[in-house]
């Protein structure tokens, strides 16, 4: 099993997912670049905050995922931010549904309670 | 001129080492915040100043391999402090490297002992470069014209504000420029914009035109530009003092003078003048985070500005904007990696091949490489 995964956000996001996927499941490893891809590998690749790269970013994760040929599964990680969790779904799905995808997708929306984001400044 | 290669301990306020850094043509250079991106060019340009002035020199030690005039040297200069706690030479040595990469000796020269040409010299002052000292030598000379075709903008601390100033044209200047023609005279008058742009307007009309065009091209909205006279803007001076100016489409009839130019369109203006006015034999330019509080009108030129560039300049350039990353080819850029004071360099060369192999724009391929995240340790 591989799985490629995209993320929006800085720095931060990506390093928890590098960490939290081999503790959900100890098989796989990580990649600095899906072209290292080899067998039970994760890579990620991550906007870097800049949410305005978004749709370039998971067009080319599919093209990547479709001519690398060897990966399983695409994961896009996405903030909803204002918006509801249904909403950001059918944005990410309609944003996908253009691009035939080799691999299965899976969508991930984690719900925002209250993050370091948006926490006061001042308490 | 154009540096092979380069490599640097100290040399600004901070005593980073820089490895080995091979140049091209068009060097971008980048790297996460702090990694030394303005501390190598402050280095770069400190190292050629000692070349060529003698009014101040810094601690460290540089190691320049650069081209000039078909002629590639090698200058190392190593500086520590004096008896009286000043930076003085404490080792330095120029050598003519052919291409069969067999050394010949010009200058070699330590506490002891001043070596030019094979003959020992006399004692000369220690807080001054053999380039400097020995500058009318026939063959020093070209690399004494070799580090002043090193030009630097940082854009900060008022350096904008004093490019647009309004600045008499020195007499002495068009009298030499009249007589030599020579573009490099104006390059080495160190003028601010306002007469430097008349000198183009007056001397270098082919000049002149296509600065004016690059400009306009940038902003489509300036409908007329010239350059006036500062009466006409209520200024008194004795003496020529030229004031470029423009029209707006949409602002008919008012001459706005570049004083009050918006600060970008300043500084693509400065920029676009120093590309078309660097030395004739190749200059160097080195621009600091160009991109700093500009709209994207005022920075997307920029590439193509360096891409479109004849082949005899040399430009190293910092930027953490996408846009002019991911605008300059992956095999142009240099990225900076900083392990306290180490500071190791990693070529675009080198990641050109990953890089092809996905279809994510480069810019966020580099985003995503622990080299460049991981910048800092």
């Amino acid at each position: 099993m591989n799985i490629h995964i995209v993320v929006e956000g800085d720095i931060g996001e990506k390093e928890v997912y590098r960490c939290w996927v081999p503790l959900v499941n100890p098989d796989l490893s990580y990649v600095s670049h899906i072209s290292d891809t080899v067998n039970n590998n994760f890579s990620i690749i991550s906007g870097g905050g800049y949410p305005q790269y978004l749709r370039t970013i998971v067009d080319s994760a599919i093209e990547d995922v479709n001519s690398i040929g060897n990966i399983d599964r695409l994961v896009i990680a996405v903030d909803s931010e204002e918006m509801s969790y249904d909403d950001k779904y059918s944005e990410i799905r309609q944003l996908i549904s253009m691009l035939p995808c080799h691999a299965v997708i899976k969508i991930v929306i984690p719900e925002l309670v209250n993050d370091f984001e948006t926490l006061p400044t001042t308490i | 001129m154009k540096i092979i290669s380069y490599e640097a301990y100290g040399g600004a306020k901070t005593n980073l080492h820089f490895s080995k850094i091979n140049f091209g043509k068009l060097n971008l250079i980048v790297g996460a915040s702090a990694t030394g991106k303005t501390r190598l060019l402050n280095t770069i340009f400190n190292g050629a100043f000692m070349a060529v002035q003698a009014q101040q020199m810094f601690f460290g030690s540089w190691d320049y391999t650069f081209e000039h005039q078909g002629r590639v040297y090698q200058w190392k200069l190593k500086t520590d402090k004096g008896k009286d706690d000043e930076p003085r030479v404490f080792e330095e040595s120029i050598v003519i490297i052919d291409e069969n990469g067999n050394d010949t000796i010009l200058v070699e020269r330590d506490l002891e002992s001043f070596v030019y040409n094979g003959k020992e010299l006399p004692k000369l002052a220690a807080d001054k470069s053999s380039i400097y000292l020995l500058k009318d030598e026939e063959s020093i000379n070209p690399l004494y014209l070799g580090f002043s075709s090193i030009m630097m903008r940082r854009f900060h601390a008022g350096e904008l504000e004093n490019a647009a100033s309004l600045q008499v044209v020195p007499q002495q200047a068009i009298v030499k420029i009249k007589k030599t023609k020579k573009l490099d005279d104006l390059f080495s008058s160190g003028l601010q914009l306002n007469p430097r742009l008349y000198i183009l307007s007056q001397y270098f009309k082919d000049i002149y035109e296509r600065i004016c065009h690059e400009f306009k091209n940038v902003f489509p909205f300036v409908s007329e530009i010239d350059v006036r006279m500062a009466e006409e803007f209520g200024f008194q001076f004795p003496g020529l003092v030229p004031v470029f100016a423009m029209k707006e489409k949409f602002v008919k009839d008012t001459w706005i003078p570049l004083n009050e130019f918006s600060s970008g369109m300043q500084k693509v203006l400065l920029i676009i003048t120093d590309v078309f006015t660097l030395p004739q034999n190749g200059g160097i330019y080195l621009i600091d985070e160009y991109e700093n509080s500009l709209g994207l009108n005022a920075i997307n030129f920029f590439p193509s500005v360096l891409l479109e560039d004849n082949n005899v300049n040399q430009f190293i350039i910092t930027s953490h904007h996408p846009y002019i990353i991911g605008n300059v080819p992956v095999k142009n850029w240099i990225i900076l990696h900083r392990k306290g004071k180490e500071i190791i360099v990693k070529e675009g060369s080198e990641l050109e091949k990953k890089f092809s192999k996905s279809k994510q724009q480069a810019f966020i391929q580099l985003i995503n490489d622990s080299f460049y995240t991981e910048g800092i340790e």
